[in-house]
This record gives C-alpha cells, sequence and structure tokens, in this order.
C-alpha cells in the first residue's frame, strides 16, 4: 500500500527500493506477526509529530517487537536490507523532538510493548526496567507494593521512562538527579544483532550485574547514551531510600540582578552536598507560564511580557522573580540542623530573599510541584507551560559553570536572541555539584510561529557555542548542527565508532548528529554555518 | 487592550485568530487540499486542533495537580485528593487494548490535523478503519484532557470555558469528513450492517418494527399505545434495541412498573417506535442521522400532542445523548420542543417529588457501573446514586474508575458489532472491576441497555457468578 502525503508518495528510507522495503515489512512481519507493523498513515502519523517546534519528519513503517529476541532479528534483518532503524522507549522526549526521527523514512522500532519492571531489589534499592516502563508505573509499582524507595522523575512526564531519560541523559531534582550517574548495567542490542551485557553483566551468570557499574575492562555504558550505537533494552536504575525526614527550602527574590548573588549563595552549598537535590532557580516567567494564561487582551500578541504584569502576577502566587527550590534529606536531626544552617547562611549571604513557610507555600501548584519533584512523585504541573502561547515548546539547554557572573552573563547572550525574534525569554537554572543547566523553554504559538522558533532555536545554539557553552541535549532538528560545532577530532572519533559497530548505518542515522558515512569538510562548514539540512528546514505553513 | 478591544482586533481569548481559515478558503492555491472541509468542520465548532499537545494524559488517570483541581474529580474521589497518589490507570479503552499511541485521542487528534493539512489516506486501508472505528466515543479522553481540565487551574485569571477544547467534535467531524468522502467503503463492515439496519428497518437486529411490541405480552406490562390514538401521562421511548432484544424485556417491565408505581399511565409507540440511530452517526453518515432524528422528533411531538402526555422519557442513554447533544456534536438538543427526560432523571425527579417510593428493603450489595454516554456524556450521575441510595438495605460500591473517570465496556458506536473480540475484552475487563469492588454481592447495575445487554452476555459466558441488572430492575425490586 502507497501511503501519500501532501498528495506525494510517503518517504522511503534513503536509497532503499520500494522492493527492498516491500521485502523488509515482510520480514519484520514474520518476526513480531503483522499485528506489530504498520505502514498505514494513521498508524504513523504519532510518529512524525514533535511538539512542536520541527514540521513532521513521516517514517516509512513502525515496528513494535515485544522481546529482545525480536529487537536482535530487526536489527539482523534491517542489516541485512540497509533499511534505517529509529529506536523509541515511551516516545516522550518532549520538547528534544518527542518520537521523531532525524531523516524522513526511517523505520520507527517503538520498544512501548516491552514495558516490564524486571526487578525491584529494596534491599539494594535498585530496578531493572524494560524501555517501554513509564515513571508513573515504576511509581505505582513501589507504591503498591509498600517499597521504601524513591524514583527520580524528570519535570514534566509521568508518562516519560526512566530508561529514555537515562539514555537521553536526562535530569531530574532528588539527589539522584544525574540519571545515567545512577544507572548500572545495560542490555543492549547491537546493530548486528548480538545482544551486549555492560559492566558486571559481561560475566555470564553475574550476580552484581546492576549494582557494581565499572565490571572488568572498558566501561562501555557512556557509549549507548545520546549516541546511536545500538538499542537498550534493559537497564539497571538505582532508586533512593526513602530518608526517615526531609526538608524543602524554597525562597524567592525580587530583582532580576539577584541572580549573580543567587548561584554564589549556592556554590558552595552544592559542592559541598549540603544541598543534595538539585535545585533549581526559576525566573518568574517560567513559573506564571505554567500556572497562567499568556496575556493576549493585555499585550495583544506582543512580546516580552510587560514586567509589571509578571511582577503583578507573580505576587498572587507566591511568586518571586527568582523562586528558589532545594531539599535537604536525612534524620530528623540532620535535617533540621542542615535546614536551619542552610536558612542562617540565606539570611547572611541574600538578605533579599523571602524564605517561604512550606506548607503555605505548597498551597501552590508551582511549589508543590516543586516538593513533589524533589521527593520522588512524578507530576504534570509543569506541562501547563505548553499553552502558555498555543502549543509550542523546544527546549534550550546549555551547561555553565556554577557562578554567579557566568549566570548574568549567560541571561545576557540568550533573552536578547529571545526578543529579537520575538519571543519571552523563560528559563531557569539548576544548580548541580559543579555546573548549573540554563535550561530556556522558546514556548511559541504552533504552527504560526514554528518557523521563528526554528530560526530563534539555532541562533541560540551558536550563540552559547561561540561562547562555550555546550547544550547538553538538543531537539532532533539541531543535532546534526550541534554536533558540526564539535571538534572534528571528535566527529570523527565518533563516526568512527559508528562504522565499527553500525557499519551499515542503520541505528537511528543522525541521532546526536553521527552517521557511519564520512562527513566531508565542506558539508561539516554548511551545517555549521545554516544549522539543519535545506530539506529539514522549516517552511511557512501555506507554502506545504 | 481590554478584552473587548482585543476582540474588535480580531485577537480571541488566547490570540487565535480565523483569519487563516479564511485565506485558506479563499486562496486558489490551498482550496484544492482534500482536507479543507474538515479544517472548516472543526473551525466551524470554534476548536483550534493544535491546543492537542499530545501529552498523552486523555489515556491515563495520572494528571495528579491538574485534574485533582477539577469540580468532577474533587467529586468521584473526594476534597482531599490533591495530597493523594496517582492511579496510572487506563482510561481510554483503545489505548488500553492497542497500547499503541495511534490508538488516543491524541493520536486520532493528530491524524485529524494532517487530514485537514492534505494527508491522504486509503478507504480500503484497514489499519486506518481501525484506528478511527474502535473509538468507542465513550468522551473518557475529554475528561482527562489536560487542555480542557487546565483551565480550573488558571480561573479566575483567564475566559477560556472549558468546552472549547473538544476532542469529541474533531472524532466525529473526522468520521464525517471519511465518510463524506469515502462513503460506506471506510466503515467496518459490522457497523456498516448495523446501521444499514437501522436505516432501512429502524432496528437494530433488523426485524420489522412491527415486533417491538412482543416484550409487552411477554412480560404482561401496563402499557398504552399511542401511536394508535391512546391517551397516557408519560411516553416511554424504548429506541431501536432494547424492545428487540430478549435480554432486556425486564429493564423495560421494570421502567413500566416504576412509573405505574407513581399512578402515571405509561404509553409507547408501539409497531411506530422511532430509531436514534447513533450507530448512523458513529459511522459518519451525519445527513442521515439528522434526518433520521428530525423525523423521530416530529413523530415524538405529534404523538405528544396527540395523547396529552405531559412527558417524554428516554429508555436508551445513546438516544438521549442524541437529542440532548449540541448541534456542534450533531446533537439536536435545540430542536426538542417538548418535556424531555432520561428515565432515571424522571424517577428520581418522581421520587424527590414524593410521587414515588422505594420502601421494600432490598438486602444486598450492588457495584454501580455509570454509562459513557448518560453519565460521562450527559452528566447524568447524582440521579443513578440518588435513587438507589434510597432503597431500603441496599449497599452500593463503586469501581476505583467511576463517575466521569469511568472505564467503558465496549457497548458503544456499533464497536462489538465492528470489533466484537475488542468489545468483549473491555466487557471483561468492566466486569473484572466491578467483581473487584464487590464484596459479598454479586450484582451488577447499569444505567444503560446497551451496556447492560453487552455486560450480562460476557457474564453468562465468563460464569464469574456475577448477576447483571438494570438499575430499574433493582429499584423495581424496592417496590
Amino acid at each position: 500500500m502507497v501511503s501519500r502525503v501532501n498528495g506525494r508518495p510517503a518517504r522511503l528510507p534513503r536509497g532503499v527500493t520500494a522492493r527492498t522495503f516491500a521485502r523488509a515489512v515482510r520480514e519484520f512481519s514474520r518476526i513480531v506477526g503483522d499485528a506489530h507493523v504498520s505502514v498505514s498513515p494513521a498508524e504513523l502519523v504519532p510518529y512524525a509529530h514533535d511538539v512542536i517546534m520541527v514540521p513532521p519528519i513521516w517514517p516509512s513503517a513502525v515496528v513494535r517487537p515485544g522481546s529482545v529476541q525480536e529487537v536482535g532479528r530487526i536489527a539482523r534483518a534491517a542489516n541485512a536490507l540497509r533499511i534505517p532503524l529509529w529506536p523509541l522507549s515511551t516516545g516522550k522526549n518532549i520538547a528534544y523532538g518527542r518520537m521523531m526521527a532525524v531523516d524522513p523514512g526511517n523505520v520507527v522500532v517503538d520498544l512501548g510493548r516491552m514495558n516490564r519492571i524486571l526487578e525491584v531489589n529494596d534491599k539494594l534499592a535498585y530496578a531493572v526496567v524494560e524501555p517501554g516502563v513509564t515513571y508513573a508505573q515504576l511509581y505505582k509499582h513501589l507504591r503498591d507494593h509498600n517499597l521504601p524507595l524513591w524514583l527520580d522523575p524528570p519535570a514534566t512526564a509521568p508518562g516519560a521512562g526512566p530508561l529514555g531519560n537515562t539514555v537521553e541523559r536526562g535530569v531530574g531534582y532528588t539527589p539522584y538527579g544525574e540519571h545515567f550517574l545512577f544507572s548500572c548495567g545495560m542490555e543492549v542490542v547491537l546493530p548486528d544483532g548480538r545482544v551486549l551485557r555492560t559492566g558486571s553483566g559481561a560475566l555470564p551468570g553475574s550476580r552484581t550485574w546492576h549494582i557494581f557499574k565499572w565490571g572488568y575492562g572498558p566501561y562501555l555504558d557512556g557509549l549507548f547514551t545520546a549516541s546511536n550505537y545500538g538499542i537498550v533494552t534493559k537497564l539497571g536504575i538505582w532508586l533512593m531510600p526513602e530518608p526517615p525526614a526531609y526538608q524543602p527550602i524554597l525562597m524567592t527574590t525580587p530583582q532580576e540582578e539577584d541572580i549573580v548573588a543567587i548561584m554564589d549563595f549556592l556554590r558552595p552549598l552544592k559542592i559541598t552536598h549540603t544541598l543534595p537535590s538539585a535545585v533549581v532557580v526559576a525566573h518568574a516567567l517560567l513559573a506564571l507560564a505554567a500556572e497562567a494564561e499568556y496575556p493576549w487582551a493585555l499585550t495583544g500578541g506582543i512580546k516580552p511580557v510587560p514586567e509589571a504584569w509578571v511582577r503583578t502576577e507573580a505576587r498572587r502566587r507566591m511568586l518571586g522573580i527568582w523562586n528558589i527550590a532545594g531539599c535537604v534529606y536525612g534524620s530528623p536531626t540532620v535535617v533540621a540542623e542542615v535546614a536551619e544552617t542552610v536558612r542562617r547562611k540565606a539570611r547572611t549571604e541574600l538578605p533579599q530573599a523571602t524564605i517561604l513557610d512550606i506548607e503555605e507555600a505548597r498551597q501552590s501548584p508551582y511549589w508543590d510541584h516543586k516538593v513533589r519533584n524533589m521527593t520522588g512523585v512524578p507530576s504534570m504541573v509543569e506541562y501547563s507551560r505548553l499553552s502558555w502561547r498555543g502549543g509550542g515548546n523546544a527546549f534550550v539547554a546549555p551547561v555553565v559553570p556554577l557562578f554567579g557572573e557566568e549566570a548574568r552573563k549567560h541571561m545576557e547572550i540568550a533573552r536578547p536572541i529571545f526578543w529579537k525574534h520575538g519571543f519571552d525569554y523563560i528559563g531557569e537554572f539548576i544548580a548541580a555539584s559543579r555546573d548549573q543547566h540554563h535550561v530556556m523553554m522558546l514556548l511559541h504559538k504552533q504552527p504560526d510561529e514554528m518557523a521563528q522558533a526554528m530560526r530563534c532555536y539555532g541562533e541560540l545554539t551558536d550563540a552559547f557555542c561561540d561562547g562555550g557553552y555546550l547544550p547538553y541535549r538538543t531537539n532532533v532538528a539541531f543535532m546534526e548542527h550541534t554536533m558540526r560545532r564539535l571538534d572534528p577530532v571528535f566527529q570523527d572519533v565518533c563516526a568512527q565508532i559508528k562504522r565499527a559497530l553500525d557499519p551499515n548505518g542503520i541505528i537511528a542515522p543522525g541521532k546526536n548528529g553521527i552517521r557511519a558515512n564520512r562527513v566531508s569538510a565542506s558539508r561539516r562548514r554548511r551545517v555549521a554555518a545554516t544549522g539543519t539540512p535545506a530539506s529539514r528546514r522549516a517552511r511557512p505553513r501555506a507554502a506545504r | 487592550m481590554t478584552r473587548r478591544r482585543a476582540a474588535r482586533a480580531g485577537i480571541g481569548p488566547r490570540g487565535r485568530r480565523t483569519a487563516p481559515a479564511k485565506a485558506r478558503e479563499t486562496n486558489p492555491a490551498l482550496r484544492h487540499v482534500p482536507g479543507s472541509a474538515l479544517r472548516r468542520e472543526i473551525e466551524a465548532k470554534g476548536i483550534d486542533l493544535h491546543e492537542c499537545y499530545t501529552c498523552r494524559l486523555c489515556t491515563e488517570e495520572m494528571q495528579r495537580g491538574i485534574l485533582t483541581l477539577t469540580e468532577p474529580y474533587r467529586k468521584a474521589y473526594g476534597e482531599s485528593v490533591w495530597r493523594q497518589d496517582i492511579f496510572n490507570e487506563p482510561v481510554c479503552p483503545t489505548w488500553d487494548y492497542y497500547r499503541h499511541e495511534a490508538y488516543t485521542a491524541y493520536g486520532r487528534t493528530m491524524l485529524a490535523r494532517d487530514l485537514a493539512d492534505g494527508l491522504e489516506v486509503d478507504p480500503h486501508d484497514a489499519r486506518t478503519r481501525d484506528v478511527v472505528y474502535t473509538c468507542l466515543l465513550c468522551s473518557g479522553c475529554q475528561e482527562l484532557c489536560f487542555s480542557r481540565n487546565r483551565v480550573p487551574l488558571m480561573q479566575p485569571f483567564m475566559t477560556l470555558p472549558r468546552e472549547t477544547w473538544d476532542i469529541h467534535g474533531i472524532l466525529l467531524a473526522e468520521r464525517k469528513w471519511l465518510f463524506d468522502r469515502f462513503g460506506w467503503d471506510v466503515v467496518p463492515r459490522g457497523l456498516r450492517a448495523l446501521a444499514q439496519r437501522l436505516i432501512e428497518h429502524g432496528t437494530a437486529t433488523g426485524e420489522p418494527r412491527a415486533r417491538a411490541t412482543r416484550w409487552i405480552r411477554a412480560t404482561g406490562s401496563d402499557v398504552v399505545d399511542v401511536s394508535r390514538g391512546g391517551r397516557a401521562d408519560v411516553l416511554l421511548l424504548l429506541d431501536g434495541h432494547a424492545p428487540y432484544d430478549r435480554t432486556l424485556w425486564p429493564a423495560l417491565a421494570a421502567a413500566v412498573r416504576l412509573l405505574r408505581a407513581a399512578g402515571l399511565t405509561v404509553g409507547t409507540l408501539g409497531a411506530s417506535e422511532i430509531a436514534t440511530a447513533v450507530p448512523v452517526l458513529a459511522a459518519g453518515d451525519v445527513q442521515r442521522f439528522l434526518a433520521m432524528n428530525r423525523q423521530a422528533i416530529r413523530q415524538v411531538a405529534d404523538v405528544v400532542r396527540r395523547a396529552g402526555a405531559s412527558q417524554v422519557v428516554a429508555l436508551d442513554d445513546t438516544g438521549y445523548q442524541a437529542w440532548t447533544a449540541p448541534a456542534k456534536h450533531y446533537g439536536l438538543a435545540e430542536e426538542i420542543a417538548f418535556p424531555f427526560a432520561h428515565l432515571l432523571l424522571f424517577l428520581h425527579r418522581l421520587l424527590e417529588e414524593g410521587s414515588l417510593e422505594l420502601r421494600r428493603p432490598v438486602e444486598t450489595e450492588v457495584v454501580l457501573l455509570d454509562s459513557c454516554h448518560l453519565g460521562r456524556y450527559c452528566k447524568v450521575l447524582d440521579a443513578p446514586r440518588e435513587i438507589l441510595a434510597r432503597i431500603p438495605g441496599l449497599r452500593v460500591r463503586e469501581t476505583p474508575l467511576r463517575r466521569e473517570y469511568l472505564y467503558c465496556c465496549g457497548a458503544a458506536a456499533g464497536v462489538p458489532e465492528a470489533y466484537p473480540d475488542q468489545a468483549a475484552w473491555w466487557g471483561r475487563k468492566r466486569l473484572g472491576q466491578a467483581r473487584g469492588a464487590l464484596g459479598d454481592g454479586d450484582t451488577v447495575v447499569t444505567t444503560s441497555p446497551l451496556c447492560g445487554a453487552h455486560l450480562r452476555r460476557l457474564a453468562a459466558q465468563e460464569e464469574n457468578g456475577v448477576t447483571v441488572k438494570d438499575l430499574a430492575e433493582v429499584a423495581a425490586e424496592a417496590l
């Protein structure tokens, strides 16, 4: 059956004939059953869309394996026929591209059916999950079995999964917030169909696969994160034992320039692990975007939103211009003492800050959401941001040294670019131990502002790279662009590893800018100069 | 800028403009796009297709924080839910069955968006058919939708009404567009047969309508045939399914007993029984559906006038929905000019007025299963509970997914005819939920004849010790 999009036949994988493609579909059907393979446009629709900066990228088919054996056989078949595969776990890579592939015509390998929680060890505090397991599912499992263990969910999606989030190097808010750091032991289907067990799992019958990360010999796990060298089908994640006590520390400050003092105040607390949670310092507009409606009537759609409005609305919701959320954990005595130390230090070093009463603050959806994030409970409040202007969102997330002056400088780079393209600056700094993730939301109205958002994203990425600040993740549309900004030796090594493991380049071609084929110097220059390749650039809706 | 000035300037609440749609209509380059009719249809309902953020919350009850702020959720689960844990229970039956993103409200919304943008589909492609027509139109997604439920969180800071974002409207428009474009070819075989039986014979079974009176003789019910000139206080509309299904005759007889106990004479249309034919709407043949119902409304209005009936009572929940839904859902609410209520609403009113009393103790435990169409869509949720609460000795249980968040049993929208395996799967799951909520009792009470017939059939196959009764039957036991 030929599917057609806008009157044209839907994309086949690049360089693959219709006949070979039909053979591949037959082969996939033989492996997973007809019911789990589709080329029907109606079933491909969800895989073609981001939320929502990027125009649709249509896959050629979707195949939904139910076991690691099936994944291995799919990879072997795809390798034999040179069919590119785009693996997905839960498909909730929200604002970084969701389920969308880099290239059109890939066959999506949707691992959502592999959704078993294989093990939860409450004594050693770890879980082993398949790709389709969601945070909400794992949370429910822990609660239903009365296990005193905490998850570390990301901010926006109970529907996202720990495996996918970890291999994309996502972060959370408890002391276990650096997800890859707290993962241990992977099972990976390699492009040739072999199954690799990393770390201690390399030993057949290993009893330490998910408790000792390093194993024997080279540590390989990192190769399979933010890359396209294999399909991760199992992951061990360490869970935080529920502490006897915890105390959130919630503060607000009234002025934008306070950011310098805030980050300098936080640095020693983070490096010494006094505040073990990720500490979020969110701009008022970020919290308001989740709680309020864009003031269309006030602004007529003209950005940026007036500062007076921001101040008024923030005041109504117990918000300051900067909103700081961290948490202390431990025994009741330790928690009380450490929390008081932090508060005392805040009173001295951040005299302009208001320390909020926790119970009172939790009446506000934003603060309650923050507390839940820091105590292992998935929550959806931040998702509301998507409707700030009308559905479009993309995260821009460069990493900055944990200095106040760096934060200020970074805002000075970012804000004029947002304003130039007609968007509000909506951002937060998330203090880790030595760095801060400056996560900015490019909230726009789709589809009208989509092309403008793409331009803004590209300019921001370039400006940050020029300043020496590398994004830790990017939207699929900018993966190749970002990779081309890196050192050519690094690019070459990534490509060499790709060629060694995946000579035919069948797993997620272009993911994180990595391809098996050699990249010419001229292409490197072109992509670095213009952003995405011409075929991927957003076009005005009417022209499509 | 004030709201009024913003409106004058063409900026709606949320800054949406209608200009692009108009531009599309006048732009010759875009006029040929096959989906433009779908876009017009949806935009005419005031729906912005891009309001869906594909967050997946329309599939499962898991959005603490937003949903818990809404009145329906608090009513279902209590005031303190803000601090309670999430359920993470699937509410969308097709998501639960297929676990495929296309088989969700947001998958179908994205499909509508792409169809409107010019995506071409093959009407003979079974998967396209499945994506569109497995949906039970149960509107569970509507209740869970983040975009809709975000509204209470923002109040009183925003003006957007909760009803603006309307998944149900999109799903119906999508079917209408497919039907208008491809005709019956695109409709699954079972649904097509059912809809055509209703169109040709006015009955779900294809029997002649003359057989609509058999239940009266079989149950010895005291009813007047008003279509032959008799007079009655209440006209009971039985619709195109119940009078032809023997398993539902006890429910019909119970309804009559209850109305008679309130001192009312009960009339039916006899061999001229109407059919609201909701499966015709589910197939996408909106024109035919509206024509059939307009004719039925004229017939009923005429009979009401002649028979002197002071109340028209619908027994069928889908029929009640069809006649009370707004025009944007192809309903006929604006065209009903006679007193019209569902049986349970009417019984509740009689109980409130004291015209009807339920005195006899019924010492048993039952679990109440709401109907999607009557309960969730039409919001007839309190009346069934209050009727059961008035029955002495009756202990009523609820399933964890209840009221607006109920799990559809798979009986509606012609799905049992088109997709019998899936419908049975959903029905068994719903029975399992009911069984889990029951302690020592064994009775499942339904508020819809369609749900009742479907679940009764499955319970008989399962032999899991559950008895399915219509709420009217249980209430009649207390007379």
